[in-house]
């Protein structure tokens, strides 16, 4: 039984985004954390 | 020389910058490193930020980029989603964090832990896989870096892995767990800026549809559901995580050093971030037949491809985003176990009345000694990445039900723990030389949960909490 093309596309995609999103995400958290003084 | 190589000049000058860089910040960071906790702890109070990133940049292994595409190869989409589902070692250790930092908020290692909650015999059985396990993970990033640097710029095996290890132990030593961590956050940044920039070159010039298609005709069983050895893969490879996450002191060094109540947040985000990387590294190999790439090592199909659709650009690339990914997780392994043998095996089993100080300066050799044992351990090379990565697996995933109880259960006895981590480990490798390396952490883990309820059943230690807050009250004392 194979998988889908749609499972696949959309398993491939949001893998895609996610993962771009991620560095957004790190520095914003970074940027938070700096100006609250919570870095270290 | 082939088409994913650099010429050496161009290796040598990435880990020129990359590594007077890193020392140079290990060095700075280094400098108000006063006291072992600074040391070994960062000062225990990191923020969410470095928190979550360090805790994802050391899960992605040099296996994340050069296995994931590996095992993508030969099992196909269970090879990818079996990887991913390492993440789940790091969702579930989310909790466990915050209640590790609760009852030891003076703790040090997870050796301390066992020690405290399980005697002496478990301890030792516990020391032997954490060992063992650091160890083999030491190994087996030290020899990647070494396959790295010689696949893509035809560097002799030697001086590349050489030059990796030089790097990590020298900021590691400079600077401690703080170098550790604030690299990582960088390191963290290049590994996903390249594996986007690689998948989405992937699906913008192969395409999807061509991939499925191509796969479906060539390979179906790569498709397939039902694919018998990569459906085991995926549940041999989700114990295999757990284990590796719920018994390492690289996690359990981060719950005490990140800030009170910061840990299950930090692991949490950490696992959800991670778990599409090894589909992203893994969805590229898929199109290595597409493009005409039949590689000799299989270990190699990633950057094969990102060199096939990125031309010289892309070998760049990938070089600096498996570098990246090696440094992450050698420099906190090197950290995390050098802090285990200075704290269990230097002041637990050889001198128990050592000074905070001279513990400050006994890690530091020791960190200097283990860079050294894992360079001549590195200089054979042994077996490929994958073969000594599961091979660890009947370790490891043996003590995921002694640490989970001996967290929340104060009724499972020591000597249950102990047995149920050395048969656990002993059946899970007589799995690994009769079946296969896909069902090692399986049968581990299935076999240390039976003697765990057996002995949940017999016995009840009715262990003290708070035994874990004052024994690590006098040490500090």
């Amino acid at each position: 039984m194979l998988v889908d093309f749609s499972i696949f596309k959309f398993l491939i995609e949001l893998a895609l985004i996610v993962t771009g999103l991620s560095p957004v995400i790190l520095l914003g958290l970074l940027i938070k954390d700096w100006l609250k003084g919570d870095i270290w | 020389m082939n088409e994913i190589q650099l010429s050496p000049s161009t290796a040598y000058l990435i880990l020129l910058f990359f590594g007077i860089g890193w020392i140079a910040f290990g060095w700075w960071l280094g400098k108000r490193n006063r006291t072992i906790d600074d040391f070994m702890l960062a000062g225990r109070n990191v923020g969410l930020a470095l928190a979550s990133t360090t805790a994802m940049a050391t899960w992605i292994t040099s296996n994340t980029t050069l296995v994931a595409p590996q095992l993508t190869y030969q099992f196909g989409i269970w090879g990818m989603v079996g990887y991913s589902m390492a993440a789940l070692g790091l969702i579930f250790f989310a909790p466990m964090a915050n209640r590790i930092k609760q009852l030891m908020p003076s703790g040090y290692t997870c050796g301390d832990f066992i020690r405290v909650r399980y005697g002496k015999l478990a301890w030792y059985v516990f020391l032997f896989v954490s060992f063992f396990y650091g160890l083999g993970w030491l190994v087996s990033l030290g020899m990647a870096g070494g396959i790295l640097l010689q696949a893509l710029s035809g560097l002799d095996y030697h001086i590349g892995m050489t030059i990796i290890l030089f790097i990590c132990v020298s900021y590691t030593l400079l600077g401690g767990l703080k170098a550790v961590i604030a690299t990582d956050y960088i390191q963290t940044l290049i590994i996903l800026a390249g594996v986007v920039f690689i998948g989405y070159v992937c699906w913008q010039n192969v395409g999807l549809e061509t991939i499925y298609k191509n796969v479906s005709i060539q390979q179906p069983q790569l498709l397939n559901l039902l694919f018998p050895a990569a459906i085991m893969f995926l549940f041999n490879n989700i114990f295999f995580g757990i284990g590796e996450i719920f018994h390492s002191n690289v996690w359990w060094s981060r719950a005490f050093a990140f800030r009170v109540g910061i840990g299950k947040r930090a692991y949490l985000m950490a696992g959800l971030l991670w778990l599409p990387i090894p589909i992203i590294t893994g969805f590229v190999a898929l199109a290595a037949n597409t493009l005409g790439i039949y590689p000799s090592s299989p270990d190699m199909v990633g950057p094969l491809v990102a060199a096939k659709l990125l031309g010289s650009v892309g070998a760049i690339f990938v070089f600096m985003v498996v570098f990246s990914a090696l440094a992450s997780s050698l420099d906190s392994l090197l950290a995390a176990t050098s802090d285990l043998l200075t704290e269990d095996v230097y002041r637990g089993i050889l001198f128990p009345d050592s000074s905070q100080e001279k513990l400050f300066k006994v890690s530091k050799y020791i960190l200097l000694g283990l860079g050294i044992t894992t360079w001549l351990l590195c200089l054979p090379r042994l077996t490929t990445l994958g073969e000594l990565l599961n091979f660890t697996g009947a370790f490891v995933a043996s003590t995921i039900w002694p640490v989970v109880f001996g967290l929340y259960r104060n009724r499972l006895h020591g000597s249950y723990a102990a047995i149920a981590m050395a048969s656990g480990t002993a059946l899970g490798l007589i799995a690994y030389f009769t079946v296969g390396f896909y069902v090692a952490a399986l049968v581990s883990c299935l076999v240390s949960l039976i003697v765990c309820g057996i002995g949940l059943w017999l016995k009840n230690a009715d262990f003290d909490w708070q035994l874990l807050k004052k024994l690590e009250k006098n040490h500090v004392s």
